[in-house]
């Protein structure tokens, strides 16, 4: 059987036309634009991001791909590294949206990558304890398809902040240029942290860099009934 | 002086060889017998720890600054131990500040251990972060069975009229299950960062958490109703943690306008 290569995996994952449930998603940037962030912060909101809580999805993401594709043995489970991505996001708005994000995700992986052992697991794993947040499953593709360790930590870096920046198109009328800037802008500043989150072995290991006010307009944000995005 | 076992990021422990480390310690006994007050064991470092009361299931403890501090170099270490069944409660005397330590970083760290059904309330004083100051400040705790930490934590960038230095924050709180708690901030005031802290210098934080016992589920899955049930103290955000339990946060700009109380807000102490 001829397999695409990772690089074409990445592509697929990253972008906006695949059928996964992004588009309803802003990583956050409304609830930031509904909390009072102007507009002007957003490239510093976007680094911001790219350096804390995208780091902690991609080291979660990077420890499941290890662990699934049997390289680890931690003497750890798929239940430590949920829990250790839980203890990390301490938002249960941004817990819930995670999960709703990888029950997409999920859906996905389980029709192009059903034999894939890595696959196989996370579902058996979704049926008995309920939905998986989209970095653990996003792990398991990456061990389904051979997707390297540091180009899913930059995989999770890009699409939190291209994520953010279409809704904020939708949000502001902007040139929309402007926001792609931005967005490699956030990817540049995540660069020096790549081989650290790449190297991650267990739950442990997982960054924990929170972002405070992010945390609190995403719980703020939950309660509105005026809201274009989900989070 | 003997080397020193100190919380390591990850929670394992690693040595320290600092020459300035020099271990605070609280530990909280069970009475001798029926009728006597715990028994509590101290000893002093940078912090020095005095017992005020006891009795025969609390104590509260007062932790008083031995000199300046803190200054570049320094490395505070505090180890609380509180046995099953016990309480105690410790207080800062005065806030702390860490001062400009010319191009030197200071550490504070405090490793606490509560066993099955004991009990820690620990509402510090500010922290107060100088400009200049390189802080790295951590919390660790592992909780036995049903034990209880009620934590506030209270850091400020800057004295008055300062941007202040730059801090990482780390809490890492977990049982025998697995993690609870963990969060890693990093904050500098000449470099504010929207979403982060944004312009805020205070960070105020209250953690109270219980931990699971071996043998019940040890997961909750909150409901979006329990989420939204949690309260809200003016602009405080109370966020219901995936294990249970609770972070209560305000970014301010002044210490005195924070609405979160851990007297008021920790009911059953």
């Amino acid at each position: 059987m001829t397999t695409p290569h990772a690089l074409s995996v990445a592509m697929l994952l990253a972008d906006a036309r695949l059928p996964s449930g992004g588009h309803a998603h802003s990583a956050s940037l409304e609830p930031a634009l509904l909390g009072g962030m102007p507009t002007a912060s957003v490239p510093a909101w976007l680094v911001g991001r790219a350096t804390t809580v995208s780091l902690v999805e991609a080291g979660t993401a990077v420890v499941t791909a290890r662990l699934l594709a049997e390289v680890s043995d931690g003497g750890f489970g798929l239940a430590d590294v949920v829990r250790a991505w839980a203890a990390r996001t301490t938002a249960p708005a941004l817990r819930d949206a995670a999960r709703l994000l990888g029950r997409g995700y999920l859906r996905l992986a389980r029709t192009l990558w059903s034999d894939a052992a890595a696959v196989r697991a996370l579902v058996a794993h979704d049926a008995a304890h309920g939905p998986l947040p989209r970095a653990i499953v996003l792990g398991a593709i990456a061990a389904a398809t051979g997707l390297p360790a540091a180009d899913t930590v930059r995989l999770t870096v890009y699409d939190d902040a291209q994520t953010a920046a279409s809704a904020l198109l939708k949000l502001e009328p902007l040139d929309p240029v402007t926001p792609a800037h931005w967005v490699l802008e956030a990817c540049a500043a995540a660069e020096q942290h790549v081989l650290r989150v790449a190297a991650c072995t267990t739950p442990e290991d997982i960054p924990a860099s929170g972002s405070p006010q992010t945390e609190g307009w995403a719980q703020a944000h939950a309660l509105l009934s005026q809201r274009l995005f989900r989070a | 002086m003997p080397r020193t076992a100190v919380p390591a990021p990850s929670g394992r422990p690693v040595v320290s060889g600092a020459a300035t480390a020099r271990v605070t310690r609280v530990a909280v006994e069970r009475p001798a017998g029926f009728g006597a007050p715990v028994r509590v064991r101290t000893s002093d470092g940078l912090l020095a720890a005095r017992i005020v009361s006891r009795d025969g299931a609390h104590a509260e403890v007062a932790l008083v600054a031995g000199g300046a501090m803190l200054l570049g170099g320094d490395h505070v270490v505090v180890a609380v131990r509180v046995e099953a069944g016990c309480a105690l409660t410790l207080t800062d005397v005065g806030g702390t500040v860490a001062y400009d330590g010319d191009g030197q970083d200071c550490r504070w760290d405090a490793d606490v251990r509560l066993g099955d059904g004991a009990a820690l309330f620990w509402a510090g004083l500010p922290f107060v972060v100088a400009t200049g100051a390189d802080v790295r400040r951590t919390t660790t705790a592992r909780l036995g069975a049903r034990a209880r930490l009620t934590l506030r934590e209270t850091v400020v960038l800057g004295r008055s009229g300062e941007r202040g230095g730059r801090i990482v924050l780390r809490t890492d709180i977990g049982d025998d299950v697995g993690p609870i708690l963990v969060e890693e901030l990093t904050a500098a005031g000449d470099h504010p960062v929207p979403g982060v802290l944004g312009d805020h210098p205070v960070i105020d934080t209250l953690a109270v958490v219980q931990g699971t016992g071996a043998g019940s589920p040890g997961e909750h899955a909150p409901t979006t109703a329990e989420a939204e049930a949690a309260p809200h103290l003016r602009d405080a955000i109370t966020l219901r943690l995936d294990r249970g339990g609770t972070l209560t946060r305000w970014l301010g700009s002044a210490t005195h306008l924070s609405p979160i109380d851990p007297d008021h807000d920790s009911a059953g102490r």
